[in-house]
């Protein structure tokens, strides 16, 4: 566990009746939140609803914080919530989209910044992949879960996210390989 | 035509490529994102945490939604004061339309539903706190009917694996274009009965909006055995029973946690256990 993370729990965790003791509201959106947020834009590429999906994900988090009774499954449980906070984001309607500042789509970010082109085009395609795709390759590749721990996380069959994982990775290929006409 | 990529893009290269990139994105994100501080301070500023705080524009997109939706309520309803049509008789082809969507919805049927509603139409779904008591009618669960959503088909898989079925009881018109329908909706997998009012808004023949609303979670006079508010009760049932079961099937995150908790993937299972939870309060 991180500094942050310890810090973010009081004393020695109780795997009582009352769950997990933590610190204050404070320390744990510290030790939490630049991990999530960035969790989040991977999947939302959109920095506000990354924002919000944190924002709620943390509140909900935080009132039910008492359910977790082990440390080593804290972490799990909030990338959990997060991120189908953030995919649920992805999927807001058109009445949530009228009261969003204007997006800034990850593909955006630092465009004006010098780069190799494979990093460019790669950034590109992986902005074109599902937000499905994306939490499975965000989660497996960023976030260090493995496959089996994707798939408890993402609460669906480990063979759901083996085959998301494969389908992401030979789109990539084939948008990093293919020359645009 | 291709080109050629040195060296060749295996899945380690790819992986680890896409790490790269995943750790700047992330980075930006960071970056570009409010402070943890501001982060606390909004939380920390949200009802139920213990400072209230006025709404604003950046930080309460529900709120300002429930504002414009009070506004546009009480707009329309003194616009239909002033040209005193409120209350009228419903519209029969509007109320046709309406028993369209309510017969798709029974019959799962994706394009029949699209059909009776405008391109650009949104659905507003019922939002049900953990106490049972309805949230605000502006929810964060609206989506939109546009093909390329496929929130429909969510929606329909979600309520085919729970079984539901729409009763139509009645519909009143409330304005020119706005019609609030009495629905008693029957989850029949989980034997749940629950009264809801469905807002129909109308451009001409289509429909532009529905909002759905619970306003009696567990109706006193229903066919079904159980209301909404007695889940709780068989969660706790089977939290003392099976709980080895009570993880798994209760308070599942869904795509709508709100809407109801409890994941299709374990509808058969969990309408099995309320079969044995209905089973063992008949016993004396």
């Amino acid at each position: 566990m991180s500094d942050p993370e310890a810090m973010a729990i009081a004393d020695q965790p109780r795997a009582d009746r009352d769950g997990l003791e933590l610190a204050s509201l404070d320390a744990f959106v510290r030790a939490h939140y630049p991990r999530m947020v960035g969790l989040a834009g991977l999947i939302t590429r959109d920095v506000d609803q990354a924002q919000d999906a944190v924002q709620s994900a943390l509140e909900r988090a935080w009132r039910k914080r008492r359910t977790v009774r082990e440390p080593a499954s804290l972490r799990p449980w909030l990338d959990r919530i997060v991120v189908r906070e953030a995919i649920r984001q992805t999927r807001s309607g058109p009445l949530a989209m009228l009261f969003r500042r204007p997006s800034a789509d990850w593909a955006d970010l630092a465009a004006d910044m010098p780069e190799p082109a494979e990093a460019a085009m790669l950034r590109e395609a992986l902005g074109r992949l599902s937000p499905d795709h994306r939490a499975v390759v965000a989660l497996h590749l960023h976030a260090g879960y493995s496959v089996d721990e994707t798939a408890r996380l993402l609460q669906v069959p480990f063979d759901t996210v083996r085959s998301r994982l494969r389908a992401a990775r030979e789109r990539l290929r084939r948008e990093m390989t293919e020359v645009t006409p | 035509m291709t080109r050629s990529t040195h060296p060749p893009l295996t899945d380690e290269r790819l992986d680890r490529l896409l790490r790269n990139a995943l750790a700047d994105r992330a980075e930006d994100v960071l970056s570009m994102a409010v402070s943890a501080d501001e982060m606390t301070e909004r939380i920390a500023m949200r009802p139920g945490f213990g400072t209230a705080r006025p709404l604003a524009w950046r930080d309460a997109p529900a709120g300002l939604t429930l504002l414009i939706v009070i506004g546009l309520l009480l707009a329309g309803m003194v616009a239909a004061l002033v040209i005193g049509s409120w209350p009228r008789p419903p519209i029969t082809g509007e109320l046709a339309v309406i028993g369209q969507v309510v017969d798709a919805v029974n019959s799962r049927d994706v394009a029949a539903l699209r059909s009776s509603f405008a391109a650009e139409a949104t659905v507003g779904l019922p939002q049900i706190r953990s106490d049972g008591l309805q949230e605000s009618a502006a929810s964060d669960s609206d989506w939109g009917m546009s093909k390329e959503l496929g929130f429909v088909e969510a929606w329909m898989f979600h309520i085919d694996s729970w079984d539901m079925e729409a009763a139509l009881r009645s519909c009143q018109a409330e304005a020119e274009s706005t019609f609030r329908c009495d629905v008693t909706t029957l989850w029949h997998v989980m034997q749940v009965e629950i009264g809801e009012e469905w807002t129909f808004e109308f451009d001409g023949p289509q429909v532009t909006r529905l909002e759905m609303a619970r306003v009696e979670p567990s109706p006193t006079n229903r066919t079904l055995p159980l209301g909404y508010d007695d889940l709780a009760s068989w969660e706790s049932w089977l939290e003392e029973t099976h709980p080895e079961q009570a993880a798994r099937l209760s308070g599942n995150e869904w795509i709508w946690p709100f809407y109801f908790r409890y994941h299709p993937e374990y509808a058969e299972a969990i309408g099995a256990s309320i079969q044995e939870y209905l089973e063992s309060q008949r016993q004396p």
